[in-house]
């Protein structure tokens, strides 16, 4: 046998050649782990607390499979995330988020002839301005409506138990005790309209410094602000915060513990609506718009009430209801009433600029 | 057989010659060992930073990106006072934590190294103990123990000392110092550990029977030696917890918010990348300025100790 040491040795080209194939196959393993398995089911693009199995029960009648889900904690994010590249097939955003989104090249109108519960949403719902028809087009699908407003301890502050005012997050007495939500759709209109400036009108140079003036009062009256519900709802539990911006969902939770909550109705109360809007690179536009039924049917207009506190889209599911769940949901008498003469929240101009201002309040209010 | 090398095609024959080359030359085999790791610096580091690079000469508006040259990012991470104060406030809270984890973790290291003298492997382990756990938790942890209805505030109410949860414990800068110090221990001990323990015994020895007290011995040997160890534990520590943003934004409130969560804040909800890109540009320019000034004293600061 001949030495093979003598011709030229194998080992380093060997172990070279091997590294650079086990340098290939780890990227190529890693690009596949990466990449998720084809879906065939659509994909729900929505609330933190939205995702509930109840919402899916139809899609899942029809599909004999469960469409896949994916959370975000406020539309901020969710747009953030989507203009990185994510492809949901159906999106969970309000009313006011929506232009937006459709400027972006995000969405797709909805077909409403192919959305079986259209007929039985009210047509103050089916009309928003500027939302739902556009052009002769449905962009969006109401599912529910709230209201954005402040949440108080009656126990902690007793002098504003009777009030219904939100003087409270102004109020020195509880410097350290306020909470505030993250969204400037929410902070920011609540200010506005503290001081009867309309939010959803363009700021005039002096609005603007009022405005931030306010603002400013009230990041130093603030111990924490988040978009996390259970963050807030903890807080306002353990007495940590007197008095927190919250929407309805939050105070149906901390009724459901029994806490000694109230959650302020002024007049000009803020009323929100969200609902569905469709990607416009979605799998199936079918799918999509069997997931966007299936959201908003009886079964899940009576979770919403029941379980969030929420008035439904799909007024006429309020007719099947035990009285005293919609009672406990403190819902208006007159739904269709109130939500013809409701003042709904929009799209907030120059929304960018308002939200560094907030950025920059906050960072500032160093206590 | 022994013809093979001959009989081969001229293409095996280049590759042979390849092969030759790449056996020969020693800065050859040393970068195809290096290729993998090099390629994933490449791809996962040095492309992203350019793209970042370009980005903070672009511009954002509403939903647009314009990609036309311009320096107005720049100008405004200069001209705003708020970036100036986060920035300032950053690096405070980060020269805190430094401090504070090192005057720490040099006693640990300290015994570890010249005290412990059985099961030392055990003693480490235990060290580093805490690290096994991830890192949020650990941030959680210190919420509970901080919190409104944490440990401490139950502790002292039920003893009677305090009747009101006391407020400043947690949502400002003092709990993310606390947090950060606590979360980057090991990163002191061990580099300190490292360099105290490959002293040479015998200085210490030649130094007592020269008539140095213990604490002369410390400053005039121990210390100086063991400088590069605190150096590397102060910028393993000070560099990564200036661009920190989850404990601010967990513990932090709004008095403790850094420069960090401004620019997480750019590439999210704010939807401003090119301002994002500027500002963290900016920061990680200012760092390293800052580390190589720090390095520099200290190197400066051991060599007037001799």
């Amino acid at each position: 046998m001949i030495n093979t040491s003598s011709v030229t040795p194998p080992r380093p080209a060997l172990s070279s050649r091997m590294l650079l194939g086990a340098a290939a196959g780890a990227f190529l393993l890693l690009a596949g782990v990466a990449r998720p398995a084809a879906a065939a089911e659509a994909m729900l693009f929505t609330w933190e607390n939205l995702a509930e199995p109840v919402f899916f029960e139809e899609y899942k009648k029809k599909y004999k499979a469960t469409p896949e889900s994916a959370l975000f904690a406020d539309e901020d994010e969710a747009f953030a995330k989507m203009m990185g590249g994510f492809k949901p097939d159906v999106m969970a955003p309000c009313t006011y988020e929506v232009p937006r989104w459709r400027d972006a090249g995000l969405l797709q109108p909805v077909d409403p002839s192919k959305i079986s519960h259209w007929k039985d949403l009210p047509d103050s719902l089916r009309s928003l301005k500027g939302m739902a028809a556009e052009g002769g087009k449905v962009w969006f699908v109401p599912q529910y409506w709230g209201n954005t407003s402040v949440t108080i301890r009656t126990d902690l502050a007793p002098e504003y138990a009777e009030k219904n005012s939100w003087d409270i997050l102004w109020d020195p007495k509880y410097k350290g005790r306020i909470a505030a939500l993250e969204g400037v759709d929410d902070t920011f209109a609540i200010t506005a309209l503290h001081l009867g400036i309309d939010p959803y009108e363009p700021l005039s140079a002096e609005n603007e410094k009022k405005v931030r003036a306010h603002m400013t009062e009230l990041a130093q009256n603030l111990r924490l602000v988040t978009s996390d519900s259970t963050t807030l709802v903890q807080a306002v539990a353990s007495g940590e915060v007197v008095a927190a911006i919250t929407w309805n969902d939050h105070y149906t939770e901390m009724k459901a513990e029994s806490l000694p909550v109230k959650f302020m109705r002024p007049k000009g109360i803020i009323t929100f609506v969200c609902g569905f809007v469709m990607h416009k690179e979605t799998k199936s536009v079918e799918k999509a718009q069997a997931l966007i039924d299936s959201n908003i049917s009886e079964a899940s207009s009576h979770f919403l009430v029941s379980e969030m506190g929420y008035g439904p889209s799909n007024t006429k599911s309020l007719k099947t209801i035990d009285a005293a769940v919609l009672e406990k949901a403190e819902l208006p008498a007159d739904v269709d009433a109130f939500l013809a003469s409701g003042t709904f929240q929009r799209t907030l101009p120059n929304k960018d600029m308002l939200v560094q201002m907030w950025q920059e309040i906050r960072a500032m209010s160093g206590r | 057989m022994t013809d093979h090398a001959n009989t081969v095609s001229p293409a095996a024959g280049s590759f042979g010659r390849l092969r030759l080359a790449v056996t020969r030359s020693e800065a050859l085999r040393g970068l195809t060992l290096m290729s993998p790791t090099l390629f994933v610096v490449v791809a996962a580091m040095a492309v992203p930073l350019m793209l970042m690079v370009a980005y903070s000469f672009w511009s954002q508006s509403y939903v647009t990106l314009d990609t036309s040259f311009t320096l107005k990012n720049y100008t405004d991470v200069v001209t705003r006072d708020i970036y100036h104060i986060l920035f300032l406030r950053s690096v405070t809270i980060s020269g805190i934590v430094t401090l504070v984890t090192v005057l720490l973790a040099y006693p640990m290291a300290y015994f570890v190294a010249f005290d412990v003298k059985k099961n030392k492997l055990l003693w480490l382990i235990l060290l580093t103990l805490p690290f096994w756990t991830s890192y949020l938790l650990r941030v959680f942890s210190w919420k509970v123990i901080l919190g409104y209805n944490g440990v401490i505030n139950s502790g002292l109410m039920s003893m009677g000392v305090i009747a009101e949860p006391l407020q400043f414990l947690l949502y400002n800068p003092f709990s993310v110092i606390v947090t950060l110090a606590h979360a980057w221990a090991a990163f002191a001990i061990l580099p300190i550990y490292v360099s105290l323990e490959k002293i040479d015994r015998t200085l210490l020895e030649a130094a007592t029977d020269l008539g140095d007290g213990p604490v002369r011995r410390f400053f005039r040997i121990t210390l100086p030696l063991s400088m590069p160890g605190v150096i590397a534990a102060s910028l393993l520590i000070f560099i990564p917890t200036v661009g920190d943003y989850v404990t601010p934004s967990l513990v932090g409130g709004t008095g403790g918010v850094m420069i960090a969560n401004i620019i997480q804040a750019q590439f999210s909800r704010a939807n401003n990348w090119p301002l994002g890109s500027a500002l963290a540009i900016s920061t990680m320019l200012a760092v390293t300025a800052i580390a190589c000034l720090s390095i520099w004293l200290a190197k400066r600061g051991t060599a007037a100790i001799r």
